[in-house]
């Protein structure tokens, strides 16, 4: 089944695509992806130490190339900033979601707005985060940037978003959620089967 | 059975979706307009007592939110310039203090002398102002004519961050057309911001 309909920025039917310019950021971070998320794009500009998870800044069509091309069950995109309080106090949450889930394929994208990637990745590795991320391209302005995601969110953080295999956004949350609000909503979309039945893991609570 | 599973499922999807959609449409009329709040002066305000002869302007906001910060001193600068024109300004604080700690009435008055808000900032005491606009963030600007009909609802401009970088002054140009009795081009944008932390 071809996604590129199904994509989050086809999913209303009015957002436009500027697919060229993101194309090789895109690849790489989808190919970053695919190794394990072990090594960054080649991007000079965000080179980092090596005890600070990867990061890069990425346009709303680069993104929404990238969570297509995640090839995941699942994936949670979080809009999330060191300053904002709400975001932290439900990214240990969200962790831990991932955590649970990442075994069956589900990814977390973390997107920040912090003005410099530097802060987003040093709050991270204190989260313990070994795990890629991002970070709002600030060459898009905010309106654009929000437009490009989901017509339907206002713009508000933190903002977590629910996409499913085939790219499709299934739920979006606007403000702080709970583990169960998220665990809840990513079971319904885990498809079963006799190999992987979807059951919450050990010790949470469906 | 079919159909009517698939049925029930996009009216959920959709119920989902429209959530957080912004209940005032264009044209709508302020909710609650008689809705006592305190200012931080001290003095009761509603917001048809603040109503100007060319226009209202209604602000969700508060002290906390790094946007509210980074977008303050234009918000200032441009109410007060349009207040004076004609334009009735109120900027309403719905977060609830309990759980926001720099949202109390008395950071809010200290807020108010540093920024130099000449225009009343106050508290909605139960956020049922901001519920009743179906606000979900800070700032947000909701732009009334002198018929009291909505006619912008967004942001102040598209760089919260950097005042020199912003390339759309989105409140600044609908105040504008609006005292010109000129077509506001643009009605609605996303709001960047906090959300509002409503008392239970």
């Amino acid at each position: 089944m071809p996604t590129h309909n199904l994509h989050p920025l086809n999913f209303n039917g009015i957002r436009s695509m500027k697919t060229l310019p993101s194309t090789l950021t895109a690849a790489a971070v989808t190919a970053w992806l695919a190794l394990g998320c072990g090594q960054a794009p080649d991007d000079s500009s965000q080179a980092t130490p090596p005890s600070l998870p990867p990061i890069s800044a990425l346009t709303a069509a680069q993104l929404n190339d990238a969570v297509r091309d995640a090839k995941s069950p699942a994936v949670i995109l979080n809009m999330w900033a060191t300053w904002c309080v709400p975001c932290i106090e439900e990214l240990p949450d969200l962790l831990r979601l991932h955590e649970n889930y990442r075994a069956r394929g589900v990814k977390l994208f973390l997107v920040s707005w912090d003005a410099d990637p530097k802060l987003a990745q040093k709050f991270l590795a204190s989260k313990k985060v070994d795990f890629p991320s991002f970070i709002k391209d600030n060459s898009e302005t905010d309106p654009k940037f929000i437009e490009g995601i989901e017509d339907k969110w206002s713009g508000a953080l933190p903002a977590t978003f629910l996409f499913d295999a085939d790219g499709k956004l299934v739920h979006m949350w606007e403000g702080k959620e709970t583990y169960e609000a998220f665990e809840k909503k990513l079971l319904e979309i885990l498809k079963p089967s006799a190999q992987n039945p979807v059951q919450p893991p050990k010790g949470e609570t469906p | 059975m079919k159909k009517s599973a698939s049925v029930l499922f996009a009216a959920l999807a959709l119920a989902a979706f429209t959530l957080n959609a912004a209940a005032l449409e264009l044209g709508d009329k302020p909710p609650k307009t008689d809705v006592k709040m305190k200012g931080t002066d001290g003095k009761d305000y509603t917001i048809a007592g603040v109503k100007g002869a060319k226009g209202t302007l209604v602000i969700f906001s508060c002290n906390h939110c790094p946007f509210v910060v980074a977008w303050e001193e234009r918000i200032a600068a441009l109410c007060n310039e349009f207040m004076k024109k004609g334009v009735g300004i109120i900027q309403i604080n719905s977060n609830d203090y309990n759980r926001s700690k720099s949202d109390t009435p008395e950071l809010m008055a200290q807020r108010s002398k540093e920024r130099g808000f000449e225009f009343p900032y106050v508290v909605d005491a139960t956020s049922e102002v901001a519920r009743a606009f179906k606000a979900t963030v800070t700032p947000e600007f909701f732009l009334f004519d002198a018929d009291d009909k909505l006619v912008f609802h967004g942001a102040l401009d598209d760089n919260h961050r950097n005042a020199s970088a912003a390339t759309q002054h989105y409140l600044k140009n609908a105040l504008a057309a609006l005292l010109k009795g000129e077509a506001i081009t643009v009605h609605r944008t996303k709001t960047p911001g906090c959300t509002i932390k409503f008392r239970e």
